[in-house]
């Protein structure tokens, strides 16, 4: 049974209306004095309670898309992960599986050239073998004559963790935003490829995108299988200047740390109410080999402290009031020095929630748009 | 009263007991038939619900951070924003990590030239001495928009750099047509290898500084099977280790001299094992990567640890030298087709 699917909900609703009704039709018979009476109506207040609560707990994972899977959800950080064989060498494995496509919620929707399209597909790293799903957004430009030779600009989009990619494009909307402001001529036709921040074989493991010593290797997945699948399967660019990444929570670390430690392949990151330390927590297991040193170079903060600040663009979103992260995002801007680029979006309140990202998207959208390069439309 | 603070979340809770220690006081006197006590019970019932499901969200919310504020929550807060753009990074700015240091030798069409530069690297901050090779087919008229492979030779901590550098010119250059690029540094010290933690970052150095300052100012693209590296002794392992873990930027290295033996470059010593050549390749898909290896230190199956699967080849030798190597390295490289970078 699907932990997210609509029969488990149906069930867990039944059962609690029911274990209600059974507490209002059962009450005076637990009226009594003693212990089994006294017992009898813990019991069934309790059942009452625990069904309903489980019932709004799978209801909102649903809704804001934290766990796809019971593996996810009850993945603790295991250090086992699964590593596919490489293909021959000369051999040209697909590292792109399209599984179905489909269109978008708008009108003309279902037509490539008018909506772009949305490819869903398993995506398989072949220097980490790791491997993931993925929706790929390609816009309406991809699909029109005009462009059939031009190599298009790609961005990355992340979830955080927990999270799952159907909700990038039901509650975050990347693909309409996107499309609405290459309409309105705000936003340049990009290629974007969305994930969760950890592929789906590491089993639920927040891996932070860290290359772990000796297990999944994350970053590596990031920074170079996706971009490799990508350029094999679409009309995208090789170059640094056309790839960016984009993200909230997790996902935002995530993509601002793969572009500061893979500058020569990625130009751009926006990190949306994104943190900047290398957390380690039951979720994430050791990710750094036991070393505290190791664990130093994937805290973004002390990078740019120590080492030079690398050749890219960010944009960083936070709030005054609601966000964690708004007095390390004034001291990361404090202290990246040039050729590095920060750019930021501060709003005045706004917590960690779909709310703030998604008023934030569509001007991340148009930073991406200006800090990419694009082809003329 | 905050959304996420304390004093919500114990007024949420004290109801939540309350509604509880109401509803054993009441049990009782709602046992009874007749409308009034239905409704009575399916009152209380559904209160002590909401107030302990209310309690738990506001719980979860305020540790996780959902929402910080009731404007949040509703959706009434303030939508506005400062948007500071600092702009992008200049399309410069990976050439200018390289400074021509010292006139040019050699004479285009014929025997080619080398250039000595310094790299100083944006992302590692370390410096480096380059000498660069470029053979008389680079300035061929008909090859004014082809790339060619790029072969790296580690002289670091080595006397040999400028000696290679002249047998380049004099006869001794690729078999093919590469550009072949000598590092050394000006004070004979050598160079990291890999991301030291805390420390130098090698990594950061070979395979973004290095073949960025390269690709940005010569006909080179950035393709992995465009790219080779050489080293003898410790910069042999540092060769090989760099191809097997980072097969994305490099297409093939050799590994000349005492370098399964040497004191290796290639292993990060506050990460131990997991970054050895040898663990690696038991751990990860075997990369797409060509190795030469000098196998007097011993038979390569023993020295890469047991582990060769396809697409990994490796080819060995004994007593090779370093212009044999670049040769070597210019038949397998990739000349690459791609785009431009």
């Amino acid at each position: 049974v699907s932990l997210t699917g609509a029969p488990v909900l149906v069930l867990m609703s039944i059962l609690t209306i029911g274990l209600f009704a059974l507490v209002v039709v059962i009450w005076p018979r637990l009226g009594g004095r003693g212990a089994r009476p006294l017992a009898g109506r813990f019991g069934v207040l309790f059942a009452a309670q625990v069904a309903l609560i489980a019932t709004l707990a799978a209801g909102a994972n649903s809704y804001f898309g934290f766990y796809t899977s019971w593996g996810d959800l009850f993945g603790v950080a295991s250090q086992n992960f699964t590593a596919l064989p490489a293909p021959p060498l000369g051999g040209s494995r697909a590292q792109i599986a399209v599984l179905s496509v489909s269109g978008l919620a708008v009108p003309d929707g279902d037509m490539p050239a008018k909506a772009g399209q949305i490819q869903s597909v398993t995506l398989h790293g072949l220097s980490t073998g790791l491997s993931t799903d993925a929706l790929v957004y390609l816009p309406p430009q991809y699909f029109q004559r005009r462009f059939a030779h031009t190599l298009f600009p790609a961005v990355i989009v992340s979830t955080g963790y927990p999270g799952t990619v159907p909700a990038l494009v039901s509650r975050l909307r990347y693909p309409i935003r996107l499309l609405t402001g290459i309409d309105t001529g705000q936003d340049k036709p990009m290629v974007m490829i969305m994930i969760a921040p950890s592929p789906a074989t590491v089993d639920g493991r927040d891996t932070e995108c860290t290359d772990v010593p000796g297990g999944p290797q994350v970053e590596s997945f990031w920074a170079q299988d996706i971009p490799a699948a990508t350029e094999q399967t679409y009309r995208v660019t090789t170059a640094a200047a056309g790839w960016g990444a984009i993200g909230d929570s997790t996902g935002g670390y995530c993509a601002l740390k793969v572009a500061m430690m893979n500058s020569d392949r990625f130009s751009a990151a926006v990190s949306l109410s994104g943190d900047y330390f290398a957390p380690e927590d039951g979720q994430t297991g050791d990710l750094y080999g036991g070393s505290f040193a190791f664990r130093e170079e994937n805290n973004l903060l002390w990078r740019l402290d120590h080492l030079p600040s690398p050749p890219i663009a960010a944009l960083l979103t936070t709030s005054v009031n609601g966000e964690d992260d708004y007095r390390p995002t004034l001291q990361f801007v404090a202290e990246a020095k040039s050729p590095m680029r920060i750019s930021t979006m501060i709003r005045a309140q706004g917590g960690h929630n779909f709310n703030t990202w998604n008023a934030e998207i569509p001007t991340a959208l148009q930073w991406l748009s200006t800090h990419l390069s694009v082809p003329s439309v | 009263m905050r959304i996420n603070g304390k004093p919500f979340i114990v007024l949420l809770g004290l109801v939540t007991l309350a509604l509880f220690v109401l509803t054993q006081v009441l049990w009782r006197r709602l046992s009874r038939n007749g409308p009034g006590a239905l409704a009575g019970r399916i009152g209380l019932l559904v209160g002590s619900q909401v107030a302990l499901v209310a309690t738990l969200a506001a719980i979860a919310n305020a540790s996780f951070g959902f929402y910080t504020s009731w404007d949040d929550l509703f959706g009434t807060a303030s939508q506005a924003y400062r948007l500071s753009d600092h702009g992008a990074v200049s399309s410069s700015v990976n050439a200018t990590q390289l400074v021509r240091s010292a006139a040019t030798a050699g004479t285009a069409p014929t025997t080619g030239t080398v250039t000595v530069s310094t790299l100083t690297g944006l992302r590692s901050g370390i410096t480096a001495r380059l000498r660069i090779y470029l053979p008389p087919q680079y300035f061929a008229p008909k090859a004014a928009r082809t790339d060619f492979p790029a072969i790296i030779v580690d002289e670091a901590g080595r006397p040999d750099g400028a000696a290679l550098a002249t047998g380049l010119l004099t006869g001794h250059g690729p078999q093919h047509p590469a550009v072949v690029v000598i590092v050394d540094t000006a004070d004979g010290s050598a160079l990291p290898c890999m991301n030291i933690p805390k420390g130098p970052q090698g990594e950061l150095f070979w395979a973004q500084d290095l073949r960025t300052a390269i690709a940005f100012n010569y006909r080179v693209n950035l393709d992995a099977g465009s790219w080779g590296i050489v080293g003898t002794d410790a910069a042999g392992a540092c060769a090989a280790s760099l191809a097997i873990a980072d097969s994305g930027r490099f297409g093939a290295a050799a590994a000349l001299g005492a370098w399964a033996t040497a004191d290796s470059r290639g292993v990060l010593p506050e990460l131990g094992e997991a970054t050895d050549p040898a663990t690696w390749l038991h751990t990860y898909p075997a990369p797409p990567v060509r190795l030469l290896l000098d196998d007097s230190a011993g038979p390569v199956d023993l020295t890469l640890g047991g582990v060769v699967r396809p697409p990994l080849q490796v080819q060995s030798t004994t007593g090779l030298a370093e212009p044999a190597a670049v040769d070597w390295l210019s038949a397998v490289l990739s000349t690459g087709e791609g785009a431009r970078a």
